[in-house]
């Protein structure tokens, strides 16, 4: 009987696995860094304009890509910025698109980077449950499931996400517009703490970011890093030993690989114009996070 | 190593088998001692060691009081206490009171102490407690040591209890590991039978399901308010109290069923932690029915022994109480938000009890024995318990302060509740789902019974139910347990 038992337990293991398997063919959630294959890219390179392509995570995709195109296009009217930012961009991640980028014809790329981006938090973890087995988040599966068979008839999951053509992987929603008070800014102390932590002898960030570089450097093409500005809250948090150890890492990597590097960590950190602690809000108020971007651009324009 | 991964499927799956293959007694226990040093050192690393050395030298002093002459005995038991407590008290504490002392040195301009680089080892605030169990229950001669180590560390280690309790008491649990044969009390054979594992996976998957379905779902809504609170309006906030108290009893009850269950299947009967706290009618109601292997522990082995000499004078009890529950809430963490919960809840309880001693017919008026009586009953119990978990949740005093005022002074602004509501349809609905659940079960008390009586074939509709509810909205980055912290 014991065996029965156990051969019952298993069997719904296994029926409840099986099941799931035809599922997440149907409605599984496209992982972010997953872009390589998009349309997107072959119609950018059938264009006949100059591409600038700025890269990132979600503080980059917070950029007004539009206004950006509007003050650089003033100047350089054959240039056209796309801005590939998608959310929790790290470097191993970016990798799966540096093809994809390149197609483009890309002039220069700009890098958006910070802390968190060279952040050895990010090595492959094993410690993750279900998910280092399977690589999946049956929930996010499950979830688009729902808004897909409801969303539209019912209006129960309506969808309140914007895509603009110039951001095509960062789709935008109405918090992401809000400035809040800078009192609000909430912050997990602890897991930044541990999501800014700097090693670079075994960060896997680190490396493929100058695999990043040397890819396009090979290309031809011109790299430029902008670190990404953050809320005087969140600089308070950084250890100080990290900042450093950032600062070196990058001002070596400048140097090994002749990179420019412009500095916004500390340029608006006392500012009102932030969503949270390291957004600055894609709002009509704090516009000065684009135009400087913009400045950058036309700065390096050949 | 935590339930709900895969690893300790696996882990419990080996020894469940190992204990069914192979029937040597000796083996069979050494094996589960070995499995929970495993299991703990998975959870722990390097504090397995501190685990072992505290083992032994409680098993010594065990024999040491049993042994003592009356004088002898109060000096060593005193000695014993001071031990463990001072182990508790060194991982626990220390940096919580070095901070303290800094504050009032910053003050007077006096350079800082410099934290101490301690890291609080997994359960033990769990297995001192077993300890100390066993040894106040020797001085009192109210069991004997145990005659074997093995038997004895077993009892601290047993690995689904080490980590997060239920606490064990001695008494119950070491006869456990022995069998009367023969006049003589030898090593009990540990027998995985059919009743028992079809009830402990039943109590398992029950148990999986409150803290992954439930608690893991229910956790972005109260994260998304407690994290920042202020701004947020009294109905917001009643809502990520009441999601909390629901989420930390998933959690917390979710891993009782689970150590239980799988203590179960290998033969072991653990006393329940958990009775419905929901429906208490009366903050001492409650303490009967939540976290029962810690209230029960505090109730016999601090505030009892405290009033024992004066429990006529109700100014007395008060403040035994106050002081019972003030050390209640330490004993969840070094932070003076614990400490407010456990002074609530004993200001509530001291209350209940003054008001019980002093006007003894309110509890027999009719009002009280109506259904709408009852109903009253909870809710203002509820009302009470769940304004005490605001102190739990909270990251600081303006936060609690704020929360708190809400929570009392309604101001019936619906603007950030309805827009909490459309951003977490999810957690809102597994929210109103549990509290059906959680009457339905209240009102057929006897669910377990039924389910893991249920014939093979309609046994397996109900695992598949179980694991598919889990695993289709299984979150790939889960919380811990929330009590593996303390």
């Amino acid at each position: 009987m014991n065996g029965k038992i156990a051969l019952v337990v298993a069997l719904s293991f296994m029926i409840v696995f099986l099941s799931f398997i035809p599922f997440y063919e149907k409605y599984r959630v496209l992982n972010v860094w997953e872009i390589n294959d998009n349309p997107f890219f072959q119609k950018i390179s059938e264009t006949t304009n100059e591409n600038i392509l700025i890269m990132g995570g979600s503080a980059v995709g917070q950029l007004n890509s539009t206004h950006i195109n509007k003050i650089v296009s003033e100047k350089f009217p054959e240039y056209m910025v796309y801005n590939l930012a998608y959310n929790a961009d790290i470097p191993t991640q970016r990798l799966y698109s540096l093809e994809s980028s390149i197609s483009t014809n890309p002039k220069i790329i700009f890098y958006g980077i910070s802390f968190w981006s060279l952040s050895d938090y990010y090595n492959k973890k094993t410690d993750h449950g279900l998910q280092s087995l399977f690589e999946i988040n049956p929930k996010a599966t499950t979830l688009n499931a729902i808004r897909t068979i409801l969303g539209d008839e019912t209006g129960l999951f309506p969808s309140q996400k914007y895509v603009i053509d110039t951001t095509p992987f960062f789709p935008y929603s109405k918090d992401q517009m809000q400035i809040n008070e800078q009192s609000r800014l909430y912050l997990d102390i602890k897991t930044t703490i541990k999501k800014v932590h700097q090693n670079p002898s075994n960060s896997e960030q680190l490396v493929a970011l100058k695999d990043t570089i040397e890819f396009f450097q090979k290309n031809n093409v011109k790299v430029v890093f902008f670190t990404l500005p953050l809320h005087q809250s969140y600089l308070d948090i950084v250890p100080e030993n990290d900042k450093q150890l950032f600062n070196e890492t990058i001002e070596n990597l400048s140097k090994k690989y002749n990179v420019k590097i412009f500095d916004f960590t500390n340029s608006y950190s006392t500012q009102d114009v932030w969503k949270d602690a390291y957004h600055v809000a894609l709002n009509p108020n704090s516009l000065v996070y684009s135009q400087d971007i913009s400045q950058m651009i036309i700065s390096e324009v050949p | 190593m935590l339930f709900t991964t895969p690893e300790f499927i696996l882990f419990f799956t080996l020894v469940v088998t190992t204990i069914i293959v192979f029937k040597n007694k000796k083996f069979q226990h050494v094996l589960i001692l070995i499995a929970s040093y495993f299991f703990y050192y998975y959870s722990g690393t390097y504090f397995l060691s501190l685990l072992v050395v505290s083992t032994l030298i409680d098993f010594w002093f065990g024999k040491l009081i049993y042994k003592s002459s009356s004088t002898n005995r109060k000096i060593i038991f005193s000695i014993s206490m001071a031990f463990n407590l001072g182990l508790l008290g060194f991982f626990k504490y220390v940096n919580f009171f070095v901070d303290q002392v800094n504050s009032g040195l910053t003050s007077v301009g006096i350079q800082q102490i410099e934290f101490l680089e301690i890291v609080l080892p997994v359960g033990i605030s769990f297995y001192t407690f077993h300890s100390m169990g066993y040894l106040i229950d020797i001085y009192r001669k109210q069991i004997t040591p145990s005659d074997s180590l093995l038997d004895y560390s077993i009892y601290v280690a047993f690995f689904p209890q080490l980590v997060a309790g239920p606490i064990l008491r001695a008494k119950q649990f070491l006869p456990q590991l022995r069998e009367k044969i023969n006049n003589f009390h030898g090593i009990k054979q540990i027998i995985v039978t059919d009743s028992n594992l079809k009830f402990g996976i039943t109590l398992m998957a029950i148990g999986f399901l409150k803290k992954m379905f439930f608690a893991d779902n229910i956790a972005p809504l109260v994260n998304q308010v407690f994290q920042n609170p202020i701004g947020y309006d009294s109905f917001s906030v009643m809502l990520a109290t009441l999601s909390f108290g629901i989420q930390i009893y998933g959690d917390f009850s979710g891993y009782s069923d689970i150590a239980i269950g799988a203590a179960l299947i290998l033969g072991f009967t653990i006393p329940k932690n958990f009775n419905k706290p929901f429906f208490a009618t009366s903050p001492t109601d409650f303490w009967r029915r939540w976290h029962i292997s810690l209230s029960t522990w505090v109730r016999d082995y601090l505030y009892l022994p405290m009033v024992f000499k004066r429990r006529k004078s109700l100014s007395y009890v008060f403040v035994s109480l106050l002081v019972t529950f003030f050390l209640l809430g330490l004993w969840h963490g070094a932070g003076w938000n614990f400490m407010i919960f456990g002074l609530l809840h004993g200001l509530y309880v001291g209350i209940d009890t003054i008001l019980r001693s002093k006007y003894p017919s309110l509890a027999n008026q009719r009002f009280f024995g109506s259904k709408i009586g009852k109903l009253t009953s909870i809710l203002i119990t509820q009302y009470l318990i769940f304004f005490a978990f605001i102190a739990f949740r909270v990251e600081n005093f303006d936060q609690m302060i704020y929360v708190m005022t809400k929570f009392i002074f309604i101001d019936f602004q619906t603007n950030e509740f309805f827009n909490l509501i459309l951003q977490n349809k999810v957690p809102v609905v597994l929210v109103f789902t549990f509290i059906i659940l959680h009457v339905v079960a209240y009102f057929k008390k006897s669910y377990l019974e039924i389910i893991s009586s249920l014939k093979i074939r309609y046994w397996i509709v109900f695992l598949i139910i179980i694991i598919g509810l889990i695993f289709y909205l299984y979150d790939a980055n889960p919380d811990d347990f929330i009590y593996f912290k303390f």
